[in-house]
């Protein structure tokens, strides 16, 4: 029975250990992988399952947010101005006087204004409805990057997001429908969707045609002017925060925001829509999961709680149990957390592959070190819990058990 | 032998109650997020869902609300009272935009209503009055709360200021909330004091909604008509790509992870009492009594869990209505009932693949272990 005992235990010395070193303690922690295999494999399963789940959770807050950002940080000027009071760029519609152009390039400091038509639509076909915001765009406001293609060209050519061409099987070359009219896609752009719509780029002059021809079926057909916003290139050396006051002062009617202001209004309008359910899910995510890493941990101890007993009952100090629990629940944890970071990416790819237009990014720094503490807390309670009641066993008490 | 069964499994209390909370907590995981992404996605369509309309009729091309542009001559509802089989026509202006409260802006569906609209306006209300005049506006009693605002405050839609008088429950969800405004006010703000957005149609008893929306599409080529459960659908379709398709996926992920979880408490479970159920196999036991013996003893502690998941599941719903008013939770009970009979499929697949190298196991080998 004691020799059953100690290898059932495994990774505790019976005697003659003065000190626990750090080598020694990851040492004898390993063995329970050899010695009682499935336990240990069933043990990092289910850790691996509830790390995946924290992390998932929070990569598709972060990824969400991400993306939100990520369309306002690909335009190519410093400076954009939209109708007065929009602040936030696909959310809301802006529509600004065609002559407002004119008045915002006469502003000593601007290069150029481009103009930007941005009209949300419901893209229709083979009875799938997806709703994307077409950018119509002249002389800049093309997509960053291409997956496939080429920059539009010629007229009634556009440039669709890859996870929308994804969605309906398109590629470059296919025809689609977009208002009544046939466009052509000749390139497929990626980082251009968000959780609200994929985007599309068309060309400015194309949708003018449509919109002056009364082709829009729904949105626009009540707005005053196809212009969304304007794009607007500075002349080299000019200082930013300057020009915005100045093109504010002399063009009191249009809102003019930085990139990065875009970006941020962009995220914290997607946080006070989303935020509450969101936060809701991965507050329930680390309970459920630190649980589950408790509850494991706690059973896989107390599983060895007569090993244990015996152990102390034959000479080992109760300082050298809890290291050793303490130890083994450490290896167990790293694994797992090793593990769960490895399958929550995988899982992540998994989703971005089958439901393209969304990002799951759970590997955000913010997210390991906070799912790293929870877990390495629960589980070191669940450990060490058992262990009071095996300290205070009377040796005589575990070998009658 | 089952006697046995039970006392072996009571024998251990704390690991047993150790496994029973493993599994609730699973359940528990499955059981919430299916709920509010149940919740989630049923308020979303809430309202064409709770408006008593029965067929809603639009501009050409337009078949939904969301993210969607509808513009039609508000003359032509008195054209579409006429059409047979039609007991009432209410119009009604609308727009999704953002509404400034409490200096935030909140994206919001805003429906303008006419002083005599018999549907159409806020079915449950919490405070003050449903129907709002000139410069006033009923706001969701949730948005009011987030923006700490109340009755009284001043709100504004494209710049135009209004005064809150009345806050209503129900209309309140992560992609939208409704605000409803006086139609003029509506007609106003979309320069457009001729136009209608939708025609909300009540049909006459014993008319089939289906075929009084062909009916209006085919006299008004101009307009589409469809049956409230045609939007509903169409809506849901395009809300839930709108985030809450994100909420589905978390679900999907938490099922996943909760049958796993589960799985590995009852393999677990079983595996803990390899020695003991050896022993009794060698001492005489059929393979039968064995796998009854393992497979009452995951039945105890699955059940015990799922109950004790759904005790705590329902004392949710309130507890998380007060902290978390932004959220409710719908228990759909027939995908739950679908993923518990997938849970036990697979928590008798963990019980049965160790009990099997049990029932399997030679007598001497039980002894020497």
């Amino acid at each position: 029975l004691k020799k059953a005992s100690i290898e059932n235990t495994g990774n505790f010395r019976t005697g003659g250990c003065t000190g626990f070193a750090v080598g020694q303690a990851v040492r004898t922690s390993v063995r329970p992988l050899f010695v009682e295999p499935s336990r240990f494999l069933l043990n990092i399963g289910a850790s691996t399952a509830a790390i995946s789940l924290i992390l998932l959770f929070q990569g598709f807050e972060v990824g969400l947010y991400q993306q939100l950002r990520s369309l306002p940080e690909q335009l190519p000027t410093p400076l954009v101005a939209l109708q007065a009071g929009v602040t936030r760029l696909g959310f809301q519609r802006s529509v600004l006087p065609s002559l407002i152009r004119t008045e915002i390039e006469a502003v000593p400091g601007v290069r150029a204004a481009h103009p930007v038509a941005g009209v949300p639509l419901i893209y229709d076909r083979d009875g799938k409805r997806t709703p994307v915001y077409v950018i119509g765009y002249d002389t800049a406001g093309a997509p960053r990057r291409l997956t496939a293609g080429r920059q539009i060209e010629r007229e009634r050519e556009i440039v669709v997001d890859s996870a929308l061409a994804s969605k309906y099987g398109l590629a470059v070359g296919s025809e689609v429908e977009f208002v009544g009219a046939k466009f052509r896609i000749v390139g497929l752009s990626t980082g251009t969707a968000s959780m609200l719509n994929p985007y599309v780029f068309a060309r400015y002059v194309d949708l003018v045609d449509l919109y002056l021809s009364g082709d829009f079926g729904d949105a626009a057909t009540t707005d005053a002017s196809l212009l969304s916003f304007l794009l607007i290139e500075t002349v080299p050396g000019t200082d930013v925060g300057v020009l915005r006051d100045a093109i504010k002062r002399t063009v009191p009617t249009v809102s003019v925001l930085t990139r990065e202001e875009l970006a941020d209004n962009n995220v914290a309008m997607g946080k006070r829509m989303f935020a509450p359910i969101l936060s809701l899910l991965v507050a329930i995510s680390y309970v459920i999961g630190t649980l589950v890493v408790g509850l494991t941990t706690y059973v896989s101890v107390v599983n060895r709680s007569r090993d244990l007993a015996v152990m102390k009952a034959i000479g080992s100090q109760t300082g050298q149990l809890v290291r050793g629990v303490v130890a083994d629940t450490g290896f167990v944890c790293a694994i797992s957390l090793v593990l769960g970071i490895a399958s929550a990416i995988a899982i992540a790819r998994a989703i971005e592959w089958l439901a393209p237009g969304y990002s799951v990014v759970p590997w955000s720094l913010r997210a390991l070190v906070r799912t790293s503490i929870a877990v390495g807390l629960i589980a070191g309670i669940g450990a060490l819990a058992p262990l009071r009641q095996i300290s205070s066993l009377e040796p005589a008490m575990a070998f009658r058990n | 032998m089952l006697r046995w069964a039970v006392r072996s499994l009571l024998d251990e209390r704390a690991s047993l109650i150790a496994s029973i909370a493993g599994v609730a907590a699973a359940f528990l995981l499955a059981f919430v997020i299916q709920a509010l992404f149940a919740g989630e996605a049923e308020k979303i369509v809430a309202y064409p869902t709770r408006t008593d309309a029965d067929v809603w009729v639009m501009q050409h091309g337009v078949s939904n609300m969301h993210m969607a542009t509808s513009l039609v001559e508000s003359q032509q509802a008195s054209a579409i009272t006429r059409v047979e089989g039609v007991a009432g026509v209410t119009s009604i202006l609308y727009v999704n935009t953002f509404v400034e409260a409490g200096g935030q802006d909140w994206f919001s569906y805003v429906i303008g209503l006419p002083p005599d609209a018999a549907r159409g306006g806020p079915w449950l209300m919490s405070r003050g009055k449903p129907r709002p005049g000139p410069g006033e506006v009923v706001l969701s009693d949730v948005l009011a709360h987030r923006a700490g605002i109340d009755l009284g405050a001043i709100v504004r839609i494209d710049k135009r200021e209004f005064i809150v008088v009345g806050l209503a429950r129900e209309a309140y969800s992560m992609a939208n909330s409704l605000t409803f405004v006086s139609y003029s006010d509506l007609a106003e703000l979309l320069s457009s004091p001729k136009g209608a957005s939708y025609f909300l149609v009540k049909a006459a008893v014993a008319t089939d909604p289906a075929l009084l929306a062909r009916r209006i599409a085919t006299q008004f080529p101009d307009l589409n008509a469809l049956t409230r459960t045609e939007l509903v659908d169409n809506d849901r379709e395009l809300a839930l790509q709108m985030g809450v398709e994100i909420v589905q996926m978390m679900n999907w992920i938490a099922s996943a992870v909760a049958a796993l979880v589960i799985a590995f408490t009852i393999y677990s479970s079983v595996v803990r009492r390899t020695a003991e159920l050896g022993m009794v196999k060698a001492i005489g036991a059929s393979k039968s009594l064995v796998y009854s013996a393992v497979l009452l003893q995951t039945a105890i502690v699955a059940m015990a869990g799922y109950a004790a998941a759904a005790f705590v599941s329902l004392g949710l719903t309130p507890a998380l209505g007060a902290l978390v008013p932004e959220v409710s939770l719908l228990f759909p009970w027939w995908n739950i009932t679908g993923f518990t009979a997938s849970v036990a499929v697979v928590a008798i697949v963990s019980a049965i693949v160790p009990a099997r190298r049990i029932a399997q196991l030679d007598p001497a080998t039980a002894f020497r272990a």
